[in-house]
């Protein structure tokens, strides 16, 4: 039964694959959007810190390799995953997906990790192009700490497909997402630390931050790779992490059933 | 059991009522209004395992509201269904798995790769075994054609040939029962006629019980047994096609050709009861009469005796105009069907 059940979903991630590779020039476009944008914003903080061996306390090093890590991140779950739902919504093919046998959002998952997987390899050369571009880095110090900073990416890809799968879902009330992927997207670029890093803001700020799901997407990987948090505040941030994705399962559960009660299939 | 049930079957949706314009959207902003729309009400439906069953009606009277909640994809606001003695929208995973569902307008294959892909895709989404899914495979394939475009993607293919891959993904796994919503609208006459014969021969072999809808009435009548028709979402007429045209079509009619004396034979003819003659010149009469009254015999042979007869031709009741004018109000089904 769970063997069928993963050869099920385990197809979804290789169909997903199969379908980036043969959009291969949107994907590619998509990631070079992504990069050329980090590009201007590390420009900006480049400006930044001209002249000064740190700014607050982040050294020019940490900068840079949180800008990178930041990069990494914003392309995972991006493109066609960011739309996926919204879209099957818009035009009523969501009534495909549920004629089929699977568990919707598990599916969604499954697509959106096959996605990732392309997105991961292709934004890892890039990052790997940016740090030698740019000179020498912070790095994790020892394999726990790799092994560590691996957990918190898978985190962080739960936490941003739950985030644009529950806004996506949103379309089954309102029927459009642009204002909606706005709102996500700028509330993930701010609170997740994608543009600025969260220890720049003023107190208050930060601890709204701190109780949102949004800074287990950036702030928290890239404290784990450069070591800004670490030790017991890691392993408190892991297990938040863990509690906002279980958290987001269950409140994506919830808006799913809401949606199915009031749902209207668009079209014939 | 009957394999579907639907009882007292009701759907109404809020739809916002907007006013015109500018000034409208605006209204509509601050005070929307919504009027309810009763897309479907107090549907009966009891379907045997094995039947076939034409979901009748005009558009937007309501078929694919029901086909959707018959499929678990809309919940009902009121009645029950049952499919295979199932919830479908409670256990819509369990349900899928046993039903197969063709939409017309929409494709299940994967637009990007290529129908073989799509189909151990379906294979392993619906856990079909090894043995199964070749044996079934290789049937449909023969049945409708498929080795042709098999390596083709999906976007690639024409809609004939995508609609003959559609109907073999929703026969894969061995459905007990299949819905199949407009499966013909837009194909050409030949690939219509191949998905009716498809249809009638799995009906036939493998026992699938069949619903579909179609404004095509050459599929009712190729495919289905019993017509159901719907109107304004209530169920006007639920029986067997013949039953529908007898209870309908009270003439019929019949052309005679002469050597000569057309008028004179359709002034005889105009005084016999239960007939009248509704066209005729010198060599050519059509004659419409009542034919609980009367035979074609009957109306043959009171034209040989009077009238020099070279040949003649009787037309069928046409379904078209009969439904047409079910749906127009125009005959009253009342105590029709069952």
């Amino acid at each position: 039964m769970l063997r069928l059940a993963l050869r099920k979903y385990r197809r979804f991630a290789a169909l997903a694959i199969q379908e980036t590779l043969a959009y291969r020039i949107p994907y590619i476009v998509n990631m070079v959007s992504i990069v050329v944008t980090y590009a201007v914003i590390f420009g900006i903080w480049a400006a930044v810190f001209s002249g000064k061996a740190s700014v607050g306390d982040y050294a020019w090093a940490e900068m840079k390799t949180y800008l990178v890590i930041s990069l990494f991140m914003s392309a995972l779950v991006s493109g066609s995953s960011e739309y996926r739902t919204s879209r099957q919504i818009r035009t009523g093919n969501i009534a495909i997906e549920l004629l089929r046998p699977a568990d919707y959002q598990l599916s969604s998952l499954s697509i959106t990790l096959g996605n990732s997987l392309c997105e991961g390899v292709l934004v890892s050369l890039a990052c790997l192009a940016f740090a030698f571009a740019t000179g020498p880095g912070v790095f994790p110090p020892d394999a726990l700490s790799w092994a560590l900073f691996v957990v918190s990416c898978l985190i962080a890809i739960a936490t941003k497909f739950l985030l644009v799968y529950v806004f996506g879902l949103a379309c089954f009330w309102t029927n459009s997402l642009m204002g909606i992927s706005w709102l996500r997207k700028g509330l993930t670029d701010f609170f997740s630390g994608a543009l600025i890093p969260l220890a720049f803001f003023p107190g208050w700020l930060m601890t709204v931050a701190d109780w949102l799901p949004f800074r287990n997407i950036v702030w928290v990987p890239a404290g784990a790779f450069t070591g800004r948090i670490a030790g017991a505040d890691l392993a408190r941030s892991l297990a938040v992490g863990v509690a906002w994705v279980v958290a987001l399962w269950l409140i994506a559960r919830f808006v799913w059933s809401r949606a199915m009660r009031k749902v209207t299939i668009q079209g014939g | 059991m009957a394999i579907i049930e639907a009882t007292g079957l009701c759907k109404a949706y809020e739809s916002a009522v907007k006013e015109a314009g500018l000034a409208g959207a605006v209204k509509h902003l601050f005070k929307p209004e919504y009027r309810e729309i009763n897309a479907v009400r107090d549907v009966n439906l009891s379907i045997e395992s094995g039947e076939t069953v034409a979901y009748v009606g005009p558009n937007g009277a309501g078929k694919s509201t029901t086909i959707k909640m018959l499929t678990g994809i809309l919940m009902p606001s009121a009645g029950t269904v049952s499919v295979n003695g199932m919830d479908p929208y409670r256990e819509r995973m369990e349900n899928a798995r046993r039903i197969g569902v063709v939409f017309g307008q929409r494709t299940q294959l994967w637009w990007d790769i290529p129908v073989r892909e799509s189909f151990t895709l379906i294979r392993d989404i619906y856990g079909i075994s090894a043995a199964r899914y070749r044996d079934n495979l290789s049937y449909l394939t023969e049945v409708l054609g498929l080795a042709e475009f098999m390596d083709m993607s999906a976007r690639k293919l024409s809609l004939g040939q995508r609609m003959r891959a559609d109907l073999a993904v929703s026969f894969l796994h061995d459905p007990a029962v299949v819905f199949l919503d407009e499966p013909t609208i837009g194909l050409d006459v030949a690939v219509r006629e191949r998905i009716r014969a498809f249809l009638a021969r799995v009906n036939r072999e493998r026992g699938a019980t069949i619903l579909l809808t179609s404004h095509d009435l050459d599929d009712i009548r190729d495919v289905c047994e019993r017509l159901v028709i719907i109107d304004h979402g209530t169920v006007i007429y639920d029986g067997k096609l013949q039953t529908l045209l007898d209870l309908c079509v009270r003439t019929r009619t019949m052309h005679l050709r002469l050597a000569s004396g057309g008028d004179a034979l359709a002034a005889k003819l105009d005084k016999k009861a239960n007939l009248q003659t509704i066209a005729h010149s010198d060599c050519e009469i059509s004659v419409e009469f009542d034919r609980f009254a009367l035979s074609a015999r009957d109306v043959a042979a009171l034209a040989i005796e009077s009238g020099d007869v070279i040949d003649f031709r009787i037309d069928e009741p046409d379904i078209e105009r009969v439904i047409k004018n079910v749906y127009e109000g125009k005959l009253d089904l009342a105590g029709a069907g069952k």
